[in-house]
């Protein structure tokens, strides 16, 4: 099981395209597949509307799907599941709703698979946008909000320490988290 | 809370089913392996042949009743799974006996997708010990069969139709992978632009695998490293060369059996091992 953080330049564009409010949503991204080596198209995940349709049924109506041009089948053992968006402000403001969501991710899967999940989480910031990456067991799914919110933490940590060190022109700099890894 | 009559009823129809499944694979379950006698394998597929249509009755009553809970009629089909899973490695063994080598990698691959059926039917699985059994199936896997190279089809699907209501995948309430009484939601593949094959390790379908390659004398079996006649078009192989085979080293290209195949695809005609038809077989080789 592994989840990896990085930092990365920015979401992608489509979703200030559609319009959703990113505030209150939990929003299932398609995947950008290339055409003919030239152009790209977008199309659903596999397991996007899947996803969408247990999410709702269990009562968590913040999910949002950006519908892509037909649905990318996967025929591996592993079950890629697709992109998450989330506001951090969500993610920071409802952690029962994000708690609950892994949960739920973390029990369905384990039933479909005994192979691996693999999953990555978009969360952004006014100032700040991040990548969380999962591979592993269906079950460590539910494990992900814990670590989640440890790293945000420390990631928050780290730049309120930078800002300081910034101040402070004679501070030795230390490599941060991110920069380590 | 004290169980209504209708209720009673059900739990007892359940445990009626769970005490046969028990007392019948327990005692098929001693021949799954490869020295027993291939007339004492028969006979244990007849058996679970038996067991299996004895609880498809069952779980047909469960179903009809709109009162009973649909969990009734998965526990039974999780049964029903365990049951096929074992009568697919019993045949598997006999397969092994008479050299039939792609027909027990099909066994064995239809054992494993419905031992994995019984764990998403329903949690009593649990209790029919399939973990370890998958763990058992995992094994002879690795050590019986050599290794294979599979395939797996790069497709945009443009519609998926459920399995249980005919609807659009997208918009109808069920769940793929999940029981609704009785019957497990699937998806089916509608208006699909096909796009690429690739070659991978770890593949959902294990049917879907290169059966060999072309060699300048016939066709080189992938399962027994013997050569055979070519049996160039058959409309079941596509000619394909993967990136990754060097062209000095493989002059030729490879074969592959690239079906999209899921665990209803005809495997499970077992009406060979009927006593009737031991005896038809019987009395067409003494003519
Ligand atoms: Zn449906």
């Amino acid at each position: 099981m592994s989840l990896e953080v990085t930092e990365v330049e920015s979401v992608p564009e489509y979703i200030d395209q559609e319009g959703i409010d990113q505030d209150s949503n939990i929003v299932i991204l398609p995947r950008e597949i290339s055409v003919d080596g030239s152009s790209t198209r977008l199309v659903d995940a596999d397991e996007s509307s899947t996803i969408q349709k247990l999410l709702e049924q269990e009562g968590i109506a913040e999910v949002e799907k950006i519908d892509g041009e037909g649905t990318r089948a996967e025929f591996g053992a592993d079950i890629a599941l697709p992109s998450l968006y989330f506001a951090l402000e969500f993610i920071l403001e409802n952690p029962d709703i994000v708690v609950v969501t892994f949960e739920l991710l973390a029990i369905y899967y384990s039933r479909r698979t005994s192979g691996e999940v693999s999953l990555s989480i978009l969360a952004e910031s006014d100032d700040s946008k991040y990548e969380f990456e999962y591979e592993g067991p269906a079950k460590g799914l539910q494990e992900i909000p814990d670590k989640l919110y440890d790293r945000i933490e420390d990631v928050e940590d780290e730049s309120v320490q930078e800002e300081d060190e910034e101040i402070n022109d004679g501070a030795i700099e230390e490599p941060s988290e991110l920069e380590r890894e | 809370m004290s169980e209504s009559p209708e209720d009673a009823l059900v739990h007892s129809l359940v445990e009626e089913v769970v005490d046969s499944y028990h007392e019948t694979v327990t005692d098929t379950e001693r021949f799954a392996f490869l020295p027993r006698g291939i007339e004492y394998q028969r006979e244990a597929i007849r058996s679970l042949s038996d067991f299996i249509d004895y609880a498809e009755e069952i779980k047909r009553d469960l179903q009809i009743d709109e009162e009973i809970p649909g969990r009734a009629a998965n526990q039974v089909l999780a049964l029903i799974c365990m049951a096929k899973a074992v009568r697919h490695e019993l045949r598997m063994w006999i397969r092994l006996k008479e050299e039939n080598w792609e027909s027990a990698w099909t066994d064995l691959v239809d054992a494993q997708e419905y031992a994995s059926s019984a764990i998403a039917a329903d949690s009593i699985a649990r209790y029919c010990n399939v973990k370890t059994y998958q763990e058992k199936l995992g094994s002879i896997e690795s050590s019986i069969f050599p290794p294979q190279q599979f395939v797996s089809p790069g497709l945009i699907v443009n519609t998926y139709e459920c399995s249980i209501c005919g609807e659009d995948y997208d918009t109808c309430p069920h769940l793929q992978g999940i029981a609704y009484n009785g019957v497990i939601c699937s998806r089916i593949l509608r208006d699909i632009e096909a796009r690429e094959v690739s070659f991978v390790d770890d593949p959902r379908d294990k049917k879907a695998r290169v059966r060999g390659h072309h060699v300048e004398d016939g066709f080189r079996n992938q399962m027994t490293w013997e050569i055979e006649e070519d049996t160039e078009g058959s409309e079941h192989l596509v000619d394909e060369t993967p990136d990754h085979v060097d062209d000095d080293e493989v002059e030729d290209f490879l074969r592959i059996e690239a079906a999209v195949m899921t665990a209803d695809d005809g495997g499970d005609d077992f009406s060979e091992f009927r006593e009737d038809s031991e005896d038809q077989s019987e009395q067409n080789q003494e003519m």
